[in-house]
């Protein structure tokens, strides 16, 4: 049961200005990944080269044990992929969708797909052109979920979504779960949504990865230590600490490699730590990319 | 091959343009009615309009399944589902030329047949290159289409061709052999109107091949 | 049976620990009796729309601490024994006297002094409890 869904080895992708390079990604059936990254950092080529749409120039790509682009096909089959700039026909109704879908993909749930019409409250007879944006995306994502694929890839699906759908989204994804043998990857700006559900996380930047940890790595070694600098001490450089900021007599050392020692470390050369905060994802999102991409500069 | 997968899609289409169909069908069925009717002013009206049903059945299918489709996003959704570029080729290739072929067919048969049960059989060979130009066009408009995916190509290539029609249709009739042959009672199929034909299936033939081909060649999809 | 499973982001403590406490709780109040089967990790995770790993997490330690048990293959259930409740009760008074210490350390009274505040409050809301 504990295999891979899917992995990308040394993948690689050039565009006129931009680049995806060095590309290593895993996601390990039964996890949900969460892709984080700034805009064009690469996050939705990604996902197109995992379904097979692009074709990457180098590097090594694996679908649910096909080889991407070649067997897309019948990768697809246990795919479902939904991304924010996809549209449904904007003529046709939800219904006629609905049929279109059922028709093709024998893991169709009916009664599950009529469940989620109500719980998203969608109306099937209304055609896609008369529907709120946030409607669109559910019904997208209503295409997808009610076959309950082995390897869900969505490009940011919360995105535009007021916090009720978004919840039930959420609650349809983590849902997914319980049963054996499904996966997800889904990129998204809400770090929020990310640090709730993701088991794995990987942050990218510039068509780089920058990391990729589970979530409770992450939450668990990076931290926020608040010192108190009186006049006539330094504090030394530490390993780990990527962010040293001194204003007057106070200091914030941001780390993304905390030890129960590192206070110690900094009040034995006679500074005095207020506290040591966790971050929240975001914040440990944004420190991780500027120190990348200082790093880079370097 | 996946041949259930492209037949679904290629009745998607269908139904996507349906009205589109519609339309046309009703415009075929106006001009033959007005051929029908008799007299000459009727006539030459009714295969002017037989004429622009044509042109249309080779613009607006390709235009609506293939760059619209495109333009509005969808193109993403139909890669979603499980078929390989070939197979979205090949679907599109069928949809599109069942369409025309089926308005084509309808319209250029009954003409052809009227002719020449009218005693205009000279004519025949004219009207059959006639009717081959809008394919010949309708052919390249969706080779551009799908492998350009740009809609500014699209309609400069489709207006070009609508451009040159009347153009062409001049230079021909100017032929005093052209005009001869036609009034002359018995198809005759000279080597000028031949040859003519035997570009416009060219073209036909070559926009198909390179249809295939350079869209094999794609490395972004979508 | 989970209806009253909050997990807050705005919290400020980790996930799993929210998780951990509010599992704790029901045990110490006796709704989750000993033996007592739980939801599986899983079923859990989906439940409260959290991520998988946020609740193993959460299980782990609290096997750690005795509060629960797994067994492979046929999912977690409270710890066995009567006094795990009791337990729980009795490490959140260690909590609070310790807490109670440092406040006051902090105000500068001594070991007597606080025992003698101790008392006092214990004499009056204790009575009030009995009457």
């Amino acid at each position: 049961m504990n295999g891979v869904a899917a992995h990308l080895r040394g993948v690689g992708k050039d565009y006129r200005y931009f680049s995806l390079d060095d590309i290593h990604l895993d996601i390990p059936e039964g996890h949900i990944v969460g892709f984080i990254g700034p805009n064009g950092a690469g996050k939705s080529t990604t996902i197109r080269i995992l379904m097979g749409l692009v074709h990457q120039d180098r590097g090594e790509v694996s679908v649910l044990g096909h080889r991407m682009p070649v067997g897309q096909a019948a990768a697809k089959r246990d795919i479902g992929f939904a991304s924010e700039d996809m549209r449904l026909y904007e003529s046709e109704t939800l219904d006629w969708h609905l049929r279109f879908i059922r028709s093709i993909y024998e893991a169709w749930d009916e009664d599950y797909a009529r469940t989620l019409v109500k719980r998203f409250d969608l109306k099937p007879q209304q055609r896609m052109k008369g529907l709120s944006h946030g409607q669109r995306t559910k019904a997208m994502l209503l295409l997808v979920l009610a076959r309950r694929p082995r390897l869900l890839l969505l490009d940011e699906p919360t995105t535009g979504l007021d916090p009720v759908a978004r919840h039930e989204v959420l609650r349809e994804l983590t849902d997914l779960l319980t049963h054996e043998g499904r996966s997800v990857l889904f990129s998204s700006h809400n770090t929020q949504d990310v640090e709730q559900i993701s088991d794995q996380i990987t942050f990218i930047d510039r068509g780089r990865i920058v990391e990729s940890r589970d979530k409770e790595t992450f939450l668990e070694r990076w931290r926020r230590v608040r010192v108190e600098v009186p006049s006539g001490v330094r504090l030394p450089a530490l390993a780990g600490v990527v962010e040293l900021r001194q204003d007057g007599h106070l200091a914030v050392a941001t780390t993304n490699a905390y030890a129960a020692e590192l206070p110690h470390v900094y009040e034995a050369v006679g500074a005095r730590v207020h506290s040591v905060e966790r971050m929240t994802l975001e914040e440990i999102f944004v420190a991780s990319v500027q120190h990348s991409r200082e790093g880079a500069r370097a | 091959m996946n041949y259930a997968m492209v037949a679904r899609l290629v009745l998607k289409d269908w139904h996507l343009n349906r009205v589109t169909m519609a339309m046309l069908f009703v415009g075929g069925v106006v001009a033959l009615g007005l051929i029908v009717r008799g007299g000459e002013i009727a006539g030459v009206m009714g295969l002017s309009f037989a004429f622009v049903v044509l042109i249309l059945a080779g613009i607006m299918p390709p235009m609506w399944s293939i760059v619209q489709e495109r333009k509005n996003k969808s193109l993403a959704f139909v890669m979603s589902l499980p078929i390989s570029a070939f197979e979205y080729t090949l679907a599109k290739v069928v949809a599109n030329t069942s369409m025309y072929v089926v308005v084509w067919l309808a319209i250029v048969a009954s003409v052809l047949w009227m002719l020449a049960a009218g005693g205009y059989v000279g004519w025949v060979p004219l009207g059959v290159l006639v009717s081959l130009a809008p394919m010949a066009a309708f052919f390249l408009l969706v080779a551009v289409s799908l492998v350009s995916e740009s809609e500014g190509w699209s309609i400069l290539v489709m207006s070009a061709c609508n451009v040159s029609y009347s153009f062409a249709w001049y230079l021909l009739i100017r032929q005093p052999q052209v005009r001869a042959d036609a009034t002359s009672g018995t198809a005759v199929w000279s080597a000028l109107i031949v040859s003519i034909v035997a570009v416009e299936l060219g073209v036909i033939v070559l926009s198909l091949v390179l249809t295939f081909y350079l869209q094999s060649r794609k490395t972004n999809f979508v | 049976m989970l209806s009253s499973f909050i997990i807050s982001q705005a919290d400020g403590r980790p996930m799993y620990l929210q998780i951990m406490e509010q599992v704790k709780r029901r045990v110490a109040v006796g709704d989750w009796q000993p033996g007592q089967p739980i939801p599986s990790i899983r079923q859990l995770a989906a439940d409260l729309q959290v991520s998988v790993i946020t609740v193993k997490r959460a299980y782990l330690e609290l096997e750690r601490e005795g509060i629960i048990v797994t067994q492979h293959g046929k999912g977690s259930m409270v710890a066995p024994g009567a006094d795990v409740g009791n337990r729980i009760r009795e490490e959140d008074l260690l909590t609070h006297l310790e807490q109670a210490v440092h406040a006051a350390e902090a105000l500068g009274l001594s070991g007597e002094e606080l025992q003698a505040r101790l008392r006092e409050v214990a004499a009056r809301l204790m009575k009030e409890a009995t009457r």
